[in-house]
């Protein structure tokens, strides 16, 4: 241990040998009681420390139950939406001990697109747009009588 | 690297138990509240911040080896690199224009910052994150110079490169503030 690795073992981790590299702490704290600029480092970096120290924390109770609270209510919504989801699947999936009884449902989830599109017929068409009796008759006449000139010319 | 006692905590915890993950939380919880306080200007970010912390250790618990880190440092390591994300973000929000103040405490904190505590915060948040980080984890949090150096993702001698000029400086601004 010399001077130059002391000063820079007390400029960059205080005074506090506890806190001083582990390997080389012994070395460190001998040096200190030898060297009169040592001592002098140690009183300047003891001054910091007793400055840092002004910024303890108490527990704080009330901070961790709010975060305690946070977490567990973004885990319920996690498992809610994961519940949900494996409900579903766990209901499609057949029973591979029960097949003759829970084949049906992914047979109808198979049937899902033909029931839909049989559907979606359907209403297309009831709307389908009707026509009036006069319109039909003007329409039947206009043919008509298109062709009955086309004949005659 | 695992005391005995939180082996089977640990074990109990990869394999997806929730009991064990709150044991888990109750044992640490309040320091990593304290690393993180220490690092962000109020207690409304630190405690969003340590909420975060434990949810990416509980998603991501598979890719925590307590063979090879620590689980204090392994938390650590996390909320670090939340803080860093924050600062970040908080960074380009403020580019893009003024950002709503968040700096007061919020009022049913249950402890108030004294004043000469709060010119040490202040001297503190004035170093760059790392510098900060680097002092929190070694002063007050009691970190070995390697764990330190692991949670910050640097080497032992970047680690105390950091941490004399981040001492200096903070050195320098106390001398003012507080004398």
């Amino acid at each position: 241990m010399n001077l130059e690795r002391f000063t820079l073992i007390v400029e960059s981790y205080g005074a506090d040998f506890e806190q001083w590299p582990e390997d080389e702490r012994v070395d460190a704290l001998k040096f200190s009681r030898t060297s009169t600029d040592a001592m002098f480092l140690l009183d300047q970096a003891e001054e910091l420390d007793r400055h840092l120290a002004l910024f303890e924390l108490p527990d704080s109770e009330l901070s961790v139950q709010r975060i305690e609270v946070g977490i567990l209510s973004a885990f319920e919504q996690e498992t809610l939406k994961q519940g949900a989801l494996e409900r579903l699947v766990g209901w499609v999936l057949p029973d591979f001990d029960n097949l003759a009884h829970t084949l049906w449902r992914p047979a109808l989830v198979a049937c899902m697109p033909l029931l839909l599109g049989i559907a979606i017929g359907l209403t297309l068409a009831n709307n389908t747009y009707q026509l009036s009796s006069d319109e039909e008759l003007s329409l039947l006449a206009f043919t008509d009588t298109a062709s009955e000139e086309w004949s005659n010319e | 690297m695992v005391e005995e006692n939180d082996r089977r905590v640990i074990e109990q915890l990869l394999a997806g138990s929730e009991p064990a993950f709150r044991q888990i939380f109750d044992q640490h919880s309040q320091r990593i509240f304290k690393y993180v306080r220490r690092m962000t200007r109020s207690v409304t970010e630190a405690e969003d911040i340590v909420q975060e912390t434990f949810i990416r250790f509980w998603v991501s618990r598979d890719r925590f080896d307590p063979g090879r880190v620590k689980l204090t440092t392994w938390l650590h390591r996390i909320a670090r690199n939340l803080c860093v994300d924050y600062f970040r973000q908080r960074q380009r929000q403020e580019k893009q224009g003024p950002v709503q103040s968040d700096n007061q405490d919020s009022p049913d904190a249950d402890y108030e910052l004294s004043a000469r505590a709060a010119v040490v915060h202040k001297a503190l948040m004035a170093l760059s994150e790392r510098q900060r980080s680097a002092i929190v984890l070694c002063h007050y949090q009691n970190f070995s110079q390697t764990d330190a150096a692991h949670i910050l993702d640097l080497s032992v001698d970047a680690l105390e490169s950091l941490l004399r000029r981040g001492r200096s400086k903070l050195k320098q601004i106390l001398a003012k503030e507080l004398e």
